[in-house]
C-alpha cells in the first residue's frame, strides 16, 4: 500500500510540475523570434527565468542543468524501487560531465574551459575541478573513490594504466546503463511496465545506437563490438548486437523494435532517424500518461521524457535560430506534442 | 515574514595589500553573496587563480596525508588569519617535510603491500594447478591449444562468454576474488587472436604463470606461504610505525590542512574580485541586518581606508538573491514551498500563507479528535527519530485535524461531542458550498498576492490585464456574482454578459495591449487574435473549475465521516477491537496521506500557479565551508 500511495503523492507533485511546461502559445511565440536574444527574452518569464543568457551555449547548459533538478527532484519524491531506479536515472548528467572530465584530463585542457561547457549540477558532490587536475588516472579513480563511478575506472586500470579515454568511458557507460536495467527489472506489476515504456525503449536504441557506431566508426571486430554493449536491453540485447556486428542494417533493427526507418538512407541518416521516431515515440506516450490511474511509476516518468523533450526542443530552436534555419524548417526538426501543429 | 529577507547591495573597493584580511573577513562573517562582475575595464588577476590552484592542490595532499595516517581534519574556518599570498610558500615547505616522513613510510608500506597482491596471486595460480603433478614451468608449451590464465571483472565474465559466439573455446572461472574472477580461457591456436581480443574487451588482465614458482605447484605453494608470514609479519612492524608518525604530525598536519583549504578558499574568492591596478572590486550582496557589523569588521581588518559602497536594491532589479526569513515555528512549512520554488527577490515568500491554507484544508478533510491525536503523535515519533521538518508539519496537521473534530464533535467516528460548528455526514450540501466559499476565498487571496507582487515590480501590464490581474479579477467575480445571481433570477443574464464583455474584450486582446503598455509596436495578427481567443475561452472555464476544485475539501470531510462511522459499527465481536485498530491505522494512514495530497495539490495548482514564480536564487555566501553551501534561512 505504501507503494500505491507514494505514486499517489508523486503524481499530485509531478502533475503540478507538468503545469509548468512551456504551452502550446509559449512554443509559437518562441517560433516566431527571430533570433537567439528574442528566444532568451520569451524565456524570461518561464521556469528558465529570470535572466536566461543571451549567448546560445550558456543558455542551453541552464537549460540542462533545469531539466537535471526536475529529474532529481521526481528522484526525491519516490520511494522504494522507483525511488532507486529514478535516483540511477538521474546520473545521467553527471555520468556526461564526468565524462567531459575524463577528456579534458587526458588532454590536458584548462579547468576554466572545461567549465563552460559542462552542465552546472548543484547536488553533485563529485570533486570537478580536483578530477581535471588528477595527476593520474589513478588518482581520478580515488577522487571517485565509493562512488557508483569508481569501480568502473579501477576495473580499467586494473588491466591497462595506460589506457585511452574511450575504454574508460565504455566502462562507465555499460556500469549505469547495466545499473539502471538491474533496477527496472526489479519492479513488478504496472511499475515495470511503465518503466520498460518509457526507459527500456530508450536503452534499446542508445545500445543499438553503439553497435552500429562500434561496427561503422570504430573498427570493432564483433567480439569487441559484443564486450562493449549491453547484453540485456529490452529488445535490443544481445541478439541483437550479434546481428549488428556481423551486418545487419539500421532498418531491419528499427524494424524489430517497431519503428520504421528508410532502408535507403545511409547508416549515420538512418540511426538519427531511429533515434527520433523512438523519442517521438516516448513524447507522445508521456503526454497521454497522466490519465487514468495514478498509481505508478508512469507519471515522474513522463514528467522527465517531456522535460527532457522540451529542453532538447529548445535546444534545437537555441541552435537553429544561431544558424539562422527558417521557422517552417525548425519547426519540423522539434519532437514534442507541439510540434504536430507546428510543422 | 511575507518577503524574503532585505539585502543591500554592496561595492566594496580594497587595495591589495587589504585585499587578504578583507576577503578573511568576508568568509568568517558568512554575510556576503558575491557577484561575479563582467566589466571589461575590471579583469580578475590570473596570479590568484594559479594561487587557489595550487593552495587547493596543497590542501589535497594534506589531506592525503591525513588520511594515510588515519587522521581527523579540522571542521569549521581556519584557526588563524589566512594570508595565502606571503604564507604558502612556508605552508608548502611545511608540508613537504611532514610528506618526506610519511612518504618513506607509504613507499615501504605500499611496496610490503605489492608483496602481498603478488603473493596471494601466486599462491592462488599455484592452488589451481595444484592438482598436476607437472613441473610450473612446463605449462603454457602447448602445440596446438592457445591457453591464457587471468583476471577480469566478475560481472564481465558471462560478457566475454557471449562476445566468443563465432569460436570454440573454453573459459572457467575458478574463484571470485574482491570483485574480480580469476579465469583460466583455451581455443584452438588459430582463433588466439579472436580470444585475446575478446577477453581484452571485457578488461581481462592476462596473469602470467609464476616466473619464479619452480617444481611441482605443492613445494611451490609451501615457500609461498612461507614468505606471506614474512611479508605479513612486517605489516604489522608498519601499522606500528604509522601509529607513532600520526602521534608526531597530528597537530602540525591538521593546521597545514586547514589552512591550505583556507588559503584555497580565499585565493579563489580574490579570483573572482575584479580590479584594476592595486585596487580590488568586491561586489554582491550582504544582509541588511548584518551590515553594520560587517562594515565594523572590514574597516577593522584594512591597514588603509577602504570605499564601502551600499544602497537597497534598485526597482526590478534583476538578480538578486534569496535569503528567506521566516520564525522557528514557520520553517518546516517551508518545505511545503521550496519544494515548488525558491521565492523570487521581489516576490511574497507565500510560506506563511501556504501553511495556514494548508492547515485548515487539511483539518478540513481530515477533522477528528482521535484520527488528529494519532497523526500528531506520529509526526512526534518522526520528528524523534528523524530531523525531518516533514515531522512538524505532519504534528500541525494532526493537531488540525483535532480542532476541526472538536468542530464537527467527533472523536474516532463517533458523536460523542457537542457539535460547535456542523457535522459533515448530516449537512453534505452545506459542507460543500462551504467549501467552495472557501476556495473562492484562497483564490482571491492568490489574485491579492498576484496584484500586490506585480505592483511592486511595476508590472502594469501584468497588473491590469493578465488572468490573475486586474481585468481578470473583475472577469472571475462578475461571472461568479453575476452568475449567481442570474442563477436565483435575481439578475436578467443579459446585464451579466454585458458587464462580461469589456473585461473579456481585454482578456482576449491581453497580448497586443501588454506590448502597446511596453511601448512597443503591438501585433494584431490572425495567430495572435486565434491564440487570445482560446485563452479566453480557457480562462472562463478555468475560473468556474478552480473555484469548484475546492468542493473536494467537503466531499473528503463527508468521506472521513462515514468511513470512520463504518469502521465503528463493524467493529464487534471478539475481534472488534482488532477490526478497530485496523480500520483506524487504515484510516490515519491512507486517508491522511490522500488528505495531505489533496491539500498539496490545492496549494500547487490553484494558488501557488497564480503569483508566484519560484524562480529566486539562493543566497549563497562566500564561506570557508566552500562555495555550494546555499544559505536560505536567516
Amino acid at each position: 500500500m505504501s507503494g500505491a500511495l507514494t505514486h499517489a503523492a508523486t503524481h499530485a507533485f509531478t502533475r503540478a510540475l507538468r503545469a509548468r511546461l512551456l504551452p502550446a502559445a509559449t512554443w509559437r511565440a518562441l517560433l516566431n523570434e527571430p533570433d537567439v536574444d528574442g528566444v532568451a527574452r520569451r524565456l524570461t518569464d518561464s521556469p528558465y527565468g529570470p535572466e536566461p543568457p543571451r549567448e546560445p551555449a550558456q543558455l542551453e547548459r541552464l537549460l540542462l542543468a533545469h531539466v537535471a533538478a526536475e529529474t532529481l527532484s521526481a528522484a526525491a519524491f519516490e520511494w522504494g524501487g522507483c525511488g532507486r531506479l529514478l535516483a540511477v536515472y538521474a546520473r545521467r548528467y553527471e555520468l556526461a560531465n564526468l565524462k567531459t572530465a575524463l577528456r579534458a584530463r587526458h588532454h590536458g585542457v584548462a579547468g576554466e574551459r572545461v567549465d563552460a561547457v559542462m552542465v552546472p549540477l548543484p547536488r553533485s558532490v563529485l570533486p570537478w575541478r580536483a578530477l581535471m587536475q588528477a595527476p593520474s588516472m589513478e588518482a581520478f579513480a580515488d577522487l571517485l573513490g565509493d562512488t557508483p563511478y569508481g569501480r568502473p575506472i579501477l576495473s580499467v586500470l586494473e588491466q591497462d594504466r595506460e589506457a585511452e579515454p574511450f575504454a574508460f568511458e565504455v566502462a562507465l557507460d555499460l556500469a549505469y546503463f547495466q545499473a539502471l536495467v538491474r533496477r527496472i527489472r526489479r519492479l513488478g506489476g504496472r511499475d515495470a511496465a511503465r518503466a520498460r515504456a518509457f526507459l527500456g525503449g530508450w536503452i534499446a536504441v542508445e545500445n543499438l545506437s553503439w553497435a552500429f557506431r562500434y561496427r561503422r566508426l570504430s573498427g570493432l571486430t564483433p567480439e569487441e563490438t559484443v564486450n562493449y554493449t549491453l547484453h540485456s536491453a529490452f529488445g535490443a540485447g544481445l541478439d541483437a548486437v550479434r546481428r549488428v556486428a556481423l551486418g545487419a542494417t539500421v532498418a531491419d533493427e528499427a524494424a524489430r523494435l517497431g519503428f520504421v526507418v528508410d532502408p535507403a538512407a545511409p547508416e549515420e541518416e538512418a540511426l538519427a532517424g531511429l533515434e527520433r521516431a523512438s523519442t517521438e515515440a516516448r513524447a507522445a506516450a508521456a503526454a497521454q500518461a497522466f490519465a487514468g490511474a495514478p498509481f505508478d511509476i508512469g507519471a515522474p516518468l513522463a514528467l522527465i521524457t517531456l522535460q527532457e523533450v522540451e529542453v532538447q526542443d529548445l535546444i534545437t530552436l537555441i541552435e537553429g535560430r544561431a544558424a539562422g534555419l527558417p521557422r517552417t524548417a525548425l519547426a519540423a526538426r522539434l519532437l514534442g506534442p507541439y510540434a504536430r501543429t507546428e510543422a | 515574514m511575507l518577503q524574503p529577507e532585505r539585502l543591500r547591495e554592496v561595492n566594496l573597493f580594497v587595495l591589495e595589500h587589504d585585499v587578504e584580511a578583507v576577503t578573511d573577513v568576508l568568509l568568517r562573517s558568512e554575510a556576503l553573496h558575491l557577484e561575479d562582475v563582467e566589466n571589461d575595464a575590471l579583469t580578475p588577476r590570473r596570479h590568484w587563480a594559479e594561487l587557489a590552484r595550487r593552495a587547493e592542490a596543497l590542501a589535497e595532499r594534506a589531506s592525503r596525508a591525513l588520511e594515510l595516517l588515519g587522521l581527523e581534519p579540522h571542521v569549521g574556518p581556519p584557526a588563524g588569519a589566512v594570508r595565502p599570498a606571503e604564507e604558502l610558500d612556508a605552508l608548502e615547505a611545511e608540508l613537504a617535510l611532514a610528506e618526506i616522513r610519511t612518504g618513506d613510510w607509504q613507499a615501504r608500506a605500499e611496496r610490503n603491500q605489492r608483496a602481498l597482491q603478488s603473493l596471494a596471486l601466486t599462491r592462488s595460480q599455484l592452488e589451481l594447478l595444484e592438482p598436476l603433478g607437472v613441473a610450473v614451468e612446463s605449462l603454457g608449451a602447448f602445440r596446438h591449444h592457445h591457453l591464457v590464465l587471468g583476471t577480469m571483472p566478475a560481472e564481465n565474465v558471462s560478457r566475454a562468454a557471449a562476445a566468443l559466439f563465432m569460436i570454440a573455446f573454453v573459459l572457467v572461472p575458478i574463484r571470485v576474488r574482491g570483485g574480480r574472477a580469476l579465469v583460466v580461457a583455451a581455443s584452438a591456436r588459430h582463433d588466439a587472436d579472436v580470444l585475446d581480443r575478446a577477453l581484452r574487451s571485457a578488461f581481462f588482465e592476462p596473469a602470467p604463470l609464476p616466473p619464479d614458482a619452480r617444481g611441482r605447484p605443492r613445494e611451490a605453494l609451501a615457500a609461498v606461504e612461507r614468505r606471506t608470514a614474512e611479508a605479513l609479519e612486517r605489516s604489522a612492524e608498519l601499522e606500528a610505525e604509522r601509529a607513532r608518525l600520526a602521534g608526531a604530525l597530528r597537530d602540525s598536519l591538521v593546521r597545514l590542512e586547514s589552512q591550505l583549504r583556507g588559503a584555497a578558499t580565499l585565493a579563489d574568492a580574490v579570483r573572482r574580485f575584479p580590479s584594476r591596478g592595486e585596487v580590488f572590486m568586491i561586489a554582491g550582496w550582504v544582509p541588511q541586518r548584518d551590515f553594520d557589523r560587517v562594515a565594523v569588521d572590514l574597516r577593522a581588518a584594512a591597514s588603509a581606508p577602504l570605499v564601502l559602497q551600499s544602497a537597497a536594491p534598485a526597482r526590478g532589479r534583476h538578480g538578486v538573491p534569496t535569503l528567506l526569513r521566516a520564525p522557528p515555528w514557520l520553517r518546516p512549512f517551508q518545505i511545503l514551498v521550496t519544494t515548488y520554488g525558491l521565492a523570487g527577490y521581489g516576490e511574497i515568500d507565500p510560506t506563511l500563507p501556504a501553511a495556514v491554507t494548508f492547515l485548515l484544508m487539511y483539518g478540513m478533510m481530515f477533522g477528528d479528535v482521535g484520527h488528529g491525536l494519532l497523526l500528531a503523535a506520529a509526526g512526534l515519533v518522526l520528528g524523534a527519530r528523524t530531523r525531518t521538518p516533514l515531522a512538524r508539519v505532519v504534528t500541525a496537521a494532526g493537531l488540525s485535524g483535532v480542532l476541526f473534530g472538536v468542530l464537527y464533535g467527533t472523536v474516532f467516528g463517533a458523536p460523542c461531542l457537542p457539535s460547535l460548528w456542523l457535522r459533515p455526514l448530516e449537512r453534505v450540501q452545506d459542507v460543500l458550498l462551504i467549501s467552495v466559499a472557501g476556495g473562492v476565498t484562497v483564490l482571491n487571496l492568490a489574485f491579492a498576492l498576484n496584484l500586490v507582487t506585480r505592483l511592486r515590480e511595476r508590472d502594469w501590464g501584468g497588473l491590469l490585464l493578465e488572468r490573475n490581474g486586474v481585468v481578470g479579477v473583475v472577469f472571475y467575480w462578475v461571472l461568479l456574482g453575476g452568475g449567481a445571481l442570474a442563477v436565483f433570477g435575481r439578475l436578467d443574464v443579459r446585464i451579466v454578459l454585458a458587464a462580461l464583455a469589456l473585461p473579456a474584450a481585454l482578456l482576449w486582446l491581453r497580448e497586443p495591449l501588454q506590448e502597446w503598455l511596453a511601448g512597443r509596436r503591438p501585433s494584431a495578427s490572425g495567430d495572435v487574435l486565434v491564440t487570445g481567443f482560446f485563452e479566453l475561452f480557457e480562462s472562463v472555464l478555468g475560473y468556474a473549475s478552480n473555484s469548484l476544485s475546492f468542493v473536494r475539501l467537503g466531499a473528503f470531510a463527508v468521506a472521513h465521516e462515514g468511513l470512520s462511522a463504518m469502521v465503528l459499527r463493524y467493529a464487534h465481536g471478539p475481534a472488534g477491537w482488532l477490526e478497530l485498530a485496523l480500520g483506524t491505522a487504515l484510516i490515519v494512514g491512507f486517508e491522511g496521506l490522500v488528505v495531505g495530497i489533496q491539500a498539496l495539490r490545492l496549494e500547487y495548482f490553484e494558488f501557488f500557479g497564480r503569483f508566484f514564480r519560484g524562480n529566486g536564487v539562493p543566497f549563497v555566501p562566500l564561506s570557508f565551508q566552500g562555495g555550494s553551501h546555499a544559505r536560505l534561512q536567516v
